[in-house]
């Protein structure tokens, strides 16, 4: 089969495997790129292991939105009430990081770009994945960026970023990205 | 010895190699499963996040099985997302686990599961040259051992044949020669100490008895025979040095009634008729006795005889002796047998001649002479209507000068009997005598 390049058409083969698994009524017969990325972080879930005591048994994933929601609605829609590992997702978005605490997987947002270097290490060890779709995010210590490359959406992932954290991120999702080692 | 040996190691070869081929195929199963389920663990984040290249490199591992021609990964839409080998297309997965086996390949179908969930599917398929080669690997070696065993076989069968068969062999060709040549001096060659040489003992001793019975026999036979020729000899001139004495009485007699009647009474008459009739009498059992030394005596011509013809001879002579006695003959056509005419011709004369007397006393007597079959041999008889017998005393009636009717009532020498039965045995047939007293009897004898 050859390549084939649509529009956004290769990937509904990933984002068909969590539309697949929802009774909908007429599903998204072309997923949109943020829905793409929201199934895509929902996924992180299942291939990063959060240290030890970060969840209390029966409690969820938090995913925080820092900066402004590109999602939408698409994020609820897209996750739903599907589990990682038995714990559901909540979703909290802010516009500023001291709101959000007690967060698994925190998005910032492109509109943040000017604050990384304030944003990133006010988060210190914490065990938090940091996702983004900003340029040379995990150039400056983010875990994982989401980068557009003909139509695909693309990962980038800084282990060491992650290491640091605490946080493991399973050898299969990092050969599925590009992996950048940090400067420091 | 050696097929059955063969069969059987054929049949065990054949069962190991079926029994080897079951398990080898499931262990081709649970390997490829183990390495589907492998791959496709390695492939979920491929999967999820629309890798192809990195799903394709993780199919590539199975490059170190060289028996893998293909293999896939499918997305759950069922469409192919990666690949590897060189066979181009690719069927449609099956929804559960499963294995085929083909003429030529096996297919596995594994699916996916990220937490619990599917995701994929992965498709392997497998030649089945191992299968092939491990089969033909067997073959040979069975085959191998097949020859050997054959061969040790062979061996051991050579040496039980010089232990076990030929000692029999040899008793049996012993045996053979025996009852072959007759010749009863013959022994089995001793063997060993084992039970054979115990058979082969007992076989000997056997022939030991064998060998003295017959010498026993013989000497015995020999015995006999020369006891019945002297028997004969002596009955034969005993009857002839009995005759001329006998011819004397008669003949004085004869001429005393004749060239002194006149000098004689009618009372001296009367007893000169009673000795003479006395001397007849005297003379035909002499006669008869002469009879029956002669056919102890004489050589036994083996030639066809018309029985048929005979009687009606013997009757008429019966007939004509006798005129006015009114009997009916019934002579059945076509008896004939072999044997010696002219003793066919006594035990003829003596039975009808019997039938004649026996009769004697009561009008519209009726003889029959005929055959029949008895037990697939061919029986003839005299069968008369006279005075009969007891059946009591039917084992006395062929023995000489035995009379079952006193003097008076019918005159006879009581050899009559003897002489047939001895010629008939002599002809090795059997005589036998049915009767009842005052219905007749039939005299049935083979020949």
């Amino acid at each position: 089969m050859s390549r084939t390049r649509p529009n956004l058409g290769v990937i509904c083969v990933g984002l068909l495997l969590l539309t697949s698994a929802v009774a909908r009524a007429g599903k998204a017969p072309v997923p949109s790129e943020y829905q793409v990325k929201a199934a895509y972080i929902f996924n992180f879930a299942r291939f990063v292991e959060w240290p030890a005591g970060s969840f209390e048994p029966g409690t969820p994933i938090t995913l925080c939105l820092l900066g402004d929601d590109p999602f939408g609605a698409d994020l609820e829609q897209t996750i739903g009430h599907k589990m990682v590992g038995g714990r559901e997702f909540i979703v909290r978005r802010s516009s500023r990081l001291q709101e959000l605490t007690g967060c698994h997987i925190l998005f910032i947002g492109s509109s943040e770009k000017g604050r990384l270097s304030q944003i990133l290490p006010s988060l210190g060890v914490a065990r938090v994945l940091t996702v983004s779709e900003t340029e040379e995010f995990v150039e400056r210590g983010g875990m994982i960026n989401f980068s557009l490359e003909e139509s695909r959406v693309r990962l980038e992932i800084n282990v060491d970023a992650a290491e640091r954290a605490g946080l493991q991120i399973s050898s299969k999702l990092l050969k599925v990205a590009r992996v950048v080692r940090s400067a420091k | 010895m050696m097929l059955t040996s063969s069969g059987a190691l054929v049949l065990a070869g054949a069962g190991f190699a079926t029994y080897e081929i079951v398990l080898f195929r499931e262990g081709m199963i649970r390997e490829l499963s183990v390495e589907a389920e492998i791959i496709g663990r390695n492939s979920t984040a491929a999967l999820t996040y629309g890798d192809r290249s990195s799903a394709n490199e993780a199919l590539a591992a199975l490059r170190a099985e060289p028996h893998i021609v293909s293999a896939c990964i499918y997305s759950p839409d069922g469409r192919v997302f990666a690949r590897y080998g060189k066979i181009s297309g690719f069927p449609h997965p099956t929804p559960g686990d499963t294995h085929t086996f083909g003429r030529d390949h096996l297919v596995l179908f594994r699916q996916i599961l990220l937490d619990g969930e599917k995701i994929g599917t992965i498709y392997i398929r497998s030649d089945l040259t191992e299968l092939a080669s491990r089969l033909n690997r067997y073959a040979l070696l069975a085959l191998a051992v097949l020859l050997v065993s054959l061969f040790v076989a062979f061996l051991l069968s050579s040496i039980l044949q010089k232990v076990i068969s030929e000692p029999v062999l040899h008793l049996a060709e012993t045996a053979r020669r025996v009852s072959a040549e007759k010749n009863y001096s013959v022994r089995a060659v001793q063997h060993g100490k084992d039970e054979i040489a115990v058979l082969i003992d007992g076989f000997n001793e056997m022939l030991d008895q064998i060998q003295a019975r017959d010498a026993e026999l013989t000497h015995r036979t020999a015995e006999l025979e020369g006891a019945n020729k002297e028997l004969a000899a002596f009955s034969y001139s005993v009857s002839h040095d009995l005759r001329a004495p006998l011819q004397s009485i008669d003949g004085f007699s004869q001429a005393l009634a004749e060239d002194c009647a006149d000098k004689i009474d009618a009372l001296g008459l009367d007893y000169i008729t009673r000795v003479r009739a006395a001397t007849r009498r005297m003379a035909e059992l002499i006669d008869d006795l002469l009879t029956l030394s002669h056919v102890s005596r004489g050589e036994r011509k083996n030639e066809q005889v018309d029985l048929s013809a005979l009687a009606r001879e013997i009757v008429a002579g019966l007939r004509q002796r006798d005129p006015g006695r009114d009997v009916s003959f019934v002579v059945a056509p076509g008896a004939s047998a072999k044997g010696d005419s002219r003793l066919l011709r006594v035990v003829l004369e003596n039975l009808l001649a019997n039938a004649w007397k026996f009769t004697a006393k009561h009008a519209g007597a009726r003889i029959e002479f005929g055959f029949f079959t008895r037990e697939g041999k061919r029986a003839f008889f005299v069968k008369d209507d006279g005075a009969g017998f007891d059946m009591a005393y039917a084992g006395k009636l062929f023995g000489p000068f035995q009379r079952l009717h006193s003097m008076t009532e019918f005159e006879g020498s009581g050899i009559g009997l003897a002489t047939v039965q001895r010629i008939i045995h002599r002809h090795g047939g059997e005589v036998w005598a049915e009767g009842e007293v005052e219905q007749g009897a039939t005299i049935s004898f083979t020949l």
